[in-house]
């Protein structure tokens, strides 16, 4: 959806005012509602129901602003945007630009390409930054697990790397090998039984 | 409509709605819990990359998941969005058993229904997958634990996307994690005749809810039902997002009740006049709109909750709500209808039935 006001970024806040019972809904950039913000005097109003609810759930209030805006993504995304080359995804060739102008992610891969802005942004929308829920079962999670192992092996690689701790890093070599070894054959397995 | 078509769309038709149709558990501010999870599959582009070849994979991936785990029991409906026409559209939205987004893409779109009518899966919606459960009134436990079921069914034979840090892999940055919204529809006619769903909607957003319309994200507050789901997906489980959510619908409910307790002792010319002038108007109109219908139902609703009609009960308001809305009307009609002819079918099923009533 892009900002009522300047039609060309993707609107990023979404206001909705009850007036005379009528409900009115605005659909803004962060720009454009920080300018009307300044200019209009747009007043979010004080609310006595709030404090009531906030006390009655266990007094959990996240530090959000004090009005009633969704804000789905991070203006640091601009400006990375504009200080850097664009980020872009190697698997599914998603690029910093479409993250921006649609907010979606292309695949799996892009949560670590586009990691260091996700995490500002994941940041403001929940309440903390590791997942803490169910995990999935089954032999598809067996290889997940495998790959998000992988994974977290080849960034302590490159870390053991760079300093120069190259001991450590033989031993991570030797199993991320081992790993690459076993994910190869899962997948083989997963192929065959989805073709037979 | 095609045969095979028709035998569908009359289950769907003939399963009870969401809406609760007898006593459903909870106060009947409450309409209906609803939990969907979302879940993404390895090595396929999420649906806003994707092409539709890669999303015609994915819909015989998960047709094969759901074959092969029987994760939907036995007389499970799939259907291809493509080959829907505007009424069978409509049914599904009204039902809740698809989404608005779903139902506008145009190319690989899938939708699986239980036999229970209770729950649907959604392929290549916004994520691959999006499980979920309706069930009539507050009953977030037991919509979880479905819901959970199926995901666990779906997991064995699925490779899903999850990252152990970030949990399950979502399109959207605000569904990872738990990839979990747990929503209830409330009937709020109290506090929106009190002038309050403003206040509520502010403090909700502290507290990370957000609220919504009847059909969810962008559409309007029709007839004063209201959609409240958490926002955040990220770093609370399952159950502590479903157990905060539902602390926070208690005490909505509460003010629900105490704003009708107040409007009756304090402001009843008021609340006479709200509730006579909905009455009248499905009781005499000859053309009604879908919300004109709603609000005006909402109204009634709210007279039938304050016992101020002897000759109607909540059965019969909540079995109007379910009557009025297009889709419906279209397919008792067996046809898509011009607005006006669907407004002229509305006021004389909802005239007649309150005649029944009136004369009993």
């Amino acid at each position: 959806m892009l900002c009522e006001i300047c039609n060309k970024n993707e609107a990023t806040i979404h206001i909705q005012e009850i007036v005379g019972g009528k409900k009115k809904s605005m659909h803004l950039c962060s720009s454009c509602a920080a300018q009307k913000q300044q200019h209009d005097g747009m007043d979010f109003g004080a609310f006595n129901l709030a404090g009531l609810i906030c006390k009655l759930a266990n007094g959990a209030v996240p530090d959000f602003p004090d009005m009633a805006v969704s804000e789905k993504n991070d203006n640091a995304e601009k400006k990375s945007a504009e200080s850097q080359e664009l980020l872009r995804c190697p698997v599914c060739e998603w690029d910093q630009k479409l993250l921006q102008q649609t907010g979606k992610l292309g695949c799996s891969e892009c949560y670590r390409t586009f990691a260091p802005i996700l995490e500002k942004v994941l940041k403001n929308m929940h309440r903390a930054l590791t997942h803490t829920g169910k995990h999935p079962s089954g032999e598809g999670s067996a290889l997940a697990a495998l790959h998000s192992e992988l994974v977290r092996l080849q960034k302590s690689l490159q870390q053991a790397v760079e300093q120069e701790d190259y001991e450590l890093a033989a031993v991570l070599r030797d199993r991320i090998n081992e790993l690459k070894n076993q994910c190869n054959l899962l997948n083989d397995a997963e192929k065959d039984r989805r073709n037979g | 409509m095609a045969e095979q078509n028709k035998t569908w769309l009359d289950k769907i038709m003939a399963r009870p709605f969401a809406f609760p149709s007898e006593s459903a558990p909870g106060s009947p501010v409450v309409i209906s819990s609803r939990i969907r999870l979302a879940r993404n599959l390895n090595k396929y582009p999420f649906p806003p990359a994707s092409s539709q070849e890669s999303d015609a994979q994915v819909g015989e991936l998960v047709q094969l998941a759901i074959k092969r785990s029987r994760a939907m029991g036995v007389g499970c409906i799939s259907l291809n969005v493509n080959s829907l026409n505007n009424v069978e559209r409509m049914i599904l939205l009204e039902r809740q058993l698809a989404s608005r987004e779903l139902l506008k893409s145009p190319g690989k779109q899938y939708v699986h229904i239980s036999r229970s009518g209770n729950c649907s899966i959604m392929v290549n919606e916004e994520d691959h997958l999006r499980i979920q459960t309706v069930l009539p009134g507050l009953q977030l436990r037991r919509a979880w634990k479905k819901v959970n079921e199926l995901d666990d069914a779906l997991s064995q034979e699925l490779d899903i996307a999850y990252d152990r840090d970030l949990g399950y892999l979502t399109a959207c940055p605000s569904n990872v994690g738990t990839g979990l919204r747990a929503s209830v529809m409330l009937h709020l006619a109290g506090l929106s005749l009190k002038d309050n769903i403003g206040q509520l909607e502010r403090a909700l957003a502290k507290l990370n809810l957000t609220v919504r319309g009847m059909y969810g994200e962008g559409s309007g507050s029709y007839g004063n039902m209201y959609q409240i789901s958490n926002q955040s997906t990220l770093g609370e489980s399952e159950e502590e997002i479903i157990d905060r959510l539902g602390r926070v619908i208690d005490q909505i409910v509460e003010h629900e009740e105490s704003a009708r307790r107040s409007l009756l002792a304090n402001e009843r010319t008021r609340l006479l006049d709200k509730v006579g002038r909905s009455f009248g108007l499905l009781r005499y109109s000859y053309m009604l709109s879908e919300s004109e219908a709603f609000e005006a139902l909402s109204g009634l609703r709210l007279g039938v909750a304050l016992n101020m009609f002897d000759f109607l009960d909540m059965q019969c308001v909540n079995e109007l709500f379910n009557s009025v809305h297009s889709g419906v009307i279209a397919c008792h009609a067996g046809r898509e209808l011009e607005k006006k002819e669907c407004d002229t079918l509305r006021a004389k099923t909802v005239r007649e039935r309150l005649r029944e009533n009136d004369c009993r």
